[in-house]
């Protein structure tokens, strides 16, 4: 897993690429939290380039979602394929996330907060 | 009918190793692009599952045998941890808000749900499960042989 970032109207886009799994998940945690530590408190995790993700990868999710709650922050999820809307459904995921088709659709969500 | 065998350490190594192994599988025996990623989703809960509770920091092993027939594409997982029947886990907790949300044990609900047969075994000293997914007749035509490009 490769893992990208850009910076639009004061929102941080974090664009994972491969697999999010038991092997993988740490690297992106720890991509986050750093983002949330150094004061980041608009993130957008772009699912576009996201083969697939597993339990290991929904746990950042959370993790993420709590600590940006815990700093009213605001974190938007977008572009999922198939195989990762699946997922997050299977899991009872998509009630406790913002959920955008698109990039441009999560920016101006997350840029309204 | 197109099989393959490995075994791997009981080590967050040997689960990235399956993994591999079981893409290579994939693109080399046409299996559909869908059972692809459910496979993967899959092993990694329960490859995971192993090195982390069944090994618990002791050596193992982990053998795998992948097969595709064209109609099913069928994953056997041997490990020799102490017993454990994945279909005997507890459910998860999928409802509650996100304050009170915990994400354990969800990959098990993963790989039952997003597959079609989970099949328990406890073999003298060994766990056998066997996780099956049926070709559906409108993925046929999807293979990763034909969508490599999507590596």
């Amino acid at each position: 897993m490769e893992i990208s970032e850009t910076r639009e109207q004061g929102a941080v886009i974090v664009s994972p690429a491969g697999r999010i799994d038991s092997t993988t998940s740490d690297r992106l945690e720890a991509h986050l939290s750093k983002l949330v530590a150094g004061g980041d408190r608009k993130v957008i995790v772009d699912f576009a380039r996201v083969e697939y993700i597993s339990s290991a990868g929904l746990r950042v999710m959370l993790a993420l979602a709590k600590k940006m709650k815990d700093a009213r922050g605001a974190v938007a999820l977008c572009a999922m394929g198939e195989p990762v809307r699946q997922v997050f459904d299977l899991a009872g995921f998509l009630p406790l996330f913002a959920v955008d088709g698109s990039r441009e659709a999560a920016i101006k969500r997350v840029a309204g907060v | 009918m197109p099989i393959a065998s490995l075994s791997v350490p009981g080590t967050t190594a040997g689960v990235s190793r399956a993994a591999a192994a079981f893409d290579e599988f994939c693109r080399g025996e046409g299996v559909p692009a869908d059972a692809r990623w459910r496979f993967q989703v899959a092993l990694d809960e329960i490859l995971s599952n192993i090195v982390r509770h069944g090994f618990d920091g002791r050596d193992g092993s982990i053998a795998l045998t992948f097969a595709h027939t064209g109609r099913s594409v069928s994953v056997e997982v041997v490990d020799g941890a102490p017993a454990f029947d994945p279909r005997q886990a507890p459910a998860p907790d999928t409802t509650s808000p996100l304050d009170l949300r915990r994400p354990g044990g969800l990959g098990i609900k993963f790989a039952q749900d997003l597959l079609d047969e989970l099949a328990y075994e406890r073999r003298g000293d060994e766990n056998h499960l066997k996780l099956t997914w049926h070709v559906r007749p409108d993925a046929a035509g999807a293979t990763s042989r034909t969508t490599d490009g999507d590596q």
